[in-house]
């Protein structure tokens, strides 16, 4: 079980909210406040810092710690790795191929292991969401590119 | 209303209904998953469809995802969604004492009943609203938006609870100010990037902070159906519907909490599982047989069953007359409007109003096409339960990547997607609430562009602008909304000090 302060998450924020609302105010023009578009941004931003501050004290206060299981913590960034590369990789390979392996890794990971059925689960997947999306509903799905792009055509 | 009526009772028109209802009672079953991630994962299947169809689809999801979760909640004990938890309290009881069949037919009744009692109240209020809408001023919208947000935070019990919420509504507020200003036009926080200069879509938002991060919850976890699997109702079960004279026992039940779905439904930021429990807590208080509650009787299905259906009506009057969401759920449907170019409001009234008759018929036939679907299918929903969670959890992520790139047909969303599957997942480790924040995203156009409209339009003077009858009762009704929780508190210090 790992154990990280709360108090961090809102340090960490704070600090994102401080970049922000320095940037904001980047290159805004000279004009009555209601016609600045940083205007907004920073009200809402000061808010922001200080509802997060008051937040960031109470969890001082408490001490409070939140747990996350170490395995699991893992398997997640090891998921939003899979989520990212599921966008990155269908504009090469298409969606076909692409969601055939985003399914079977899926099955994997959430699952906590690996058989040879998620393979053919993943490809059954894929295919029933190409004909269903790409075919019925006549989405434009992505087809990769070369001989990836050629194959799609045979589904959808 | 006549060519509404034909248009919702075209074959297409049955077809979607139909679908989205069965659709919505399915995944309303599944334990796990709300009415908010049901529309959600209904929402890539309507991408191809006309904006009538998709919101037909849409909303039968909605109505009948709520009622899909008194499925599991009075057969295991385990509520399908969050609006059914009050459910279980006399459910489970019931189908110990083995009246199952009976609890599941009182759920389907008065969820309908429930559900098209606010339809109906919905057809009548909501002219009236949208003609007063007309003669709002930007400061007004602005003031009204606050106020739902106002309530959204008011809802935290504690102190602690409401800066959550408050922090979860900036945060929803400042994601909206990314891309282009929309009163000058100069870029926020784009940070060079072209796409980001159309802002963020709040669809992926949406899927990624309420199912995304419930995928990885569960994935950290492992928990979700594994339990349910294990339960599987053996034997028949058939849904019984309650005599008439059962149900006329209870009809003053039924009727004070459809009254208390529609209004708290109506309330922004209040919804389904609020209006359950209210009402759950109203029955028994109100009823001859109080101590008989959480033995299983009818009244305590009836009471949440027909609240958290009539909240579905009440919820959608916001958003039709004002473009105001009421709950997650209709912010989602909002998403769809602006996707096909519409904006609920006032307007659409008078623009569009087959539109908006064509979804009142719709939620109607949705709300009995749900006795039809409870009481044929409801053996079948409950094997769906045998599916291991991993084969669930794959499938709903995927079409949540097809839900997210749907949008345009940007693959970037995919991103936009994961990133906050991971934020969702974040805030649901920290108590802090996502709803929240997709409100505060969906809301955060509305209340800049016209709270800066109307600065502007009362000569940059901030004291004129809030200073009108109306706008300043909306402000203090929102600061009281704020404060509700204290000054409750300290009204029953007061009482019990004076009692004592």
């Amino acid at each position: 079980m790992i154990k990280v302060k709360e108090s961090s998450f809102y340090v960490l924020l704070l600090l994102g909210l401080a970049f922000l609302f320095w940037h904001a105010g980047r290159g805004a023009a000279d004009a009555h406040f209601a016609l600045r578009p940083d205007w907004w941004p920073r009200i809402v931003i000061s808010l922001s810092i200080l509802v997060c501050s008051v937040l960031l004290l109470v969890s001082l206060r408490s001490a409070r710690s939140v747990s996350f299981s170490g395995g699991g913590l893992l398997w997640i960034g090891v998921y939003f790795v899979l989520l990212v590369l599921s966008s990155t990789l269908q504009r090469r390979l298409g969606f076909i191929a692409t969601t055939a392996l985003f399914s079977a890794l899926s099955l994997a990971v959430v699952s906590g292991r690996f058989r040879a059925l998620y393979l053919l689960m993943g490809v059954a997947f894929s295919l029933a969401l190409a004909l269903i999306f790409g075919r019925f509903l006549a989405m434009s799905l992505p087809r990769g590119l070369g001989v990836m792009r050629d194959l799609s055509f045979l589904v959808y | 209303m006549e060519v509404a009526l034909d248009l919702a009772l075209s074959p297409a028109s049955w077809l979607m209904i139909f679908l989205g209802t069965l659709a919505g009672t399915v995944f309303g079953a599944l334990p796990g998953i709300s009415a908010t991630m049901a529309v959600i994962l209904v929402l890539p299947f309507t991408y191809g469809m006309g904006v009538l169809n998709a919101l037909l689809v849409l909303v039968s999801t909605y109505c009948s995802a709520i009622y899909g979760g008194s499925i599991t909640a009075i057969l295991f004990n385990i509520p399908g969604t969050p609006s059914s938890a009050p459910t279980t309290f006399d459910g489970y009881p019931m189908t110990l004492k083995g009246q199952a069949g009976k609890a599941l037919g009182t759920a389907i009744i008065c969820s309908s009943l429930g559900g098209i009692f606010s339809v109906a109240a919905m057809a009548t209020i909501s002219p009236f609203i949208a003609e007063l809408a007309l003669r709002l001023n930007p400061m007004d919208y602005a003031a009204i938006a606050f106020l739902g947000l106002g309530a959204v935070v008011g809802l935290g019990a504690k102190v602690e609870e409401q800066l959550k919420g408050l922090l979860a509504v900036l945060l929803g507020l400042l994601l909206a100010t990314v891309g282009m200003d929309p009163i000058t036009g100069g870029d926020r926080f784009t940070f060079g990037s072209v796409k980001l200069l159309s802002g963020i879509n709040m669809i992926p938002v949406m899927i990624g902070a309420f199912a995304g991060g419930e995928i990885l919850s569960q994935i950290e976890l492992r928990r979700g159906l594994k339990r349910a699997e294990e339960l599987v109702f053996r034997g028949k079960l058939t849904a019984q519907m309650p005599s008439l004279l059962e149900l006329l026992e209870v009809k003053w039940t039924i009727f004070k909490s459809a009254l208390i779905g529609l209004f708290i439904g109506a309330l922004p930021g209040a919804g389904a599982t609020i209006a359950a429990f209210v009402s759950y807590g109203e029955a028994k208080r109100s009823s001859r047989h109080k101590d008989k509650f959480g033995t299983g009787i009818l009244e305590g299905v009836a009471a949440p069953e027909t609240a958290n259906n009539a909240s579905t009506g009440g919820a959608m009057i916001p958003l039709l007359t004002l473009g105001i969401p009421g709950s997650g759920t209709t912010a989602i449907i909002l998403a769809v409007f602006v996707m096909y170019g519409l904006q609920p409001g006032p307007l659409l009234f008078s623009k569009n109003p087959e539109l908006v008759h064509t979804i009142v018929w719709g939620m109607f036939w949705a709300n009995l096409l749900m006795i039809l679907a409870g009481t044929l299918v409801v053996r079948a929903f409950v094997q769906v339960l045998r599916f291991p969670y991993h084969v669930l959890a794959t499938s709903i992520a995927l079409l949540c990547i097809v839900g997210s790139f749907g949008v345009g047909n940007d693959l970037d969303q995919i991103l936009i997607f994961a990133v906050f599957s991971l934020v969702g997942y974040v805030m649901k480790k920290l108590d802090v609430p996502v709803a929240a924040m997709v409100l505060g995203l969906v809301l955060g156009d509305i209340i800049e562009s016209n709270f800066r409209r109307a600065v502007m339009m009362y000569g940059f003077s901030l004291k004129d602008a809030v200073g009108r009858p109306l706008t300043l009762s909306l402000y203090l009704l929102t600061v009281l909304v704020l404060l509700w929780p204290y000054i409750s508190y300290l009204w029953r210090r007061a009482r019990s000090a004076g009692r004592s």
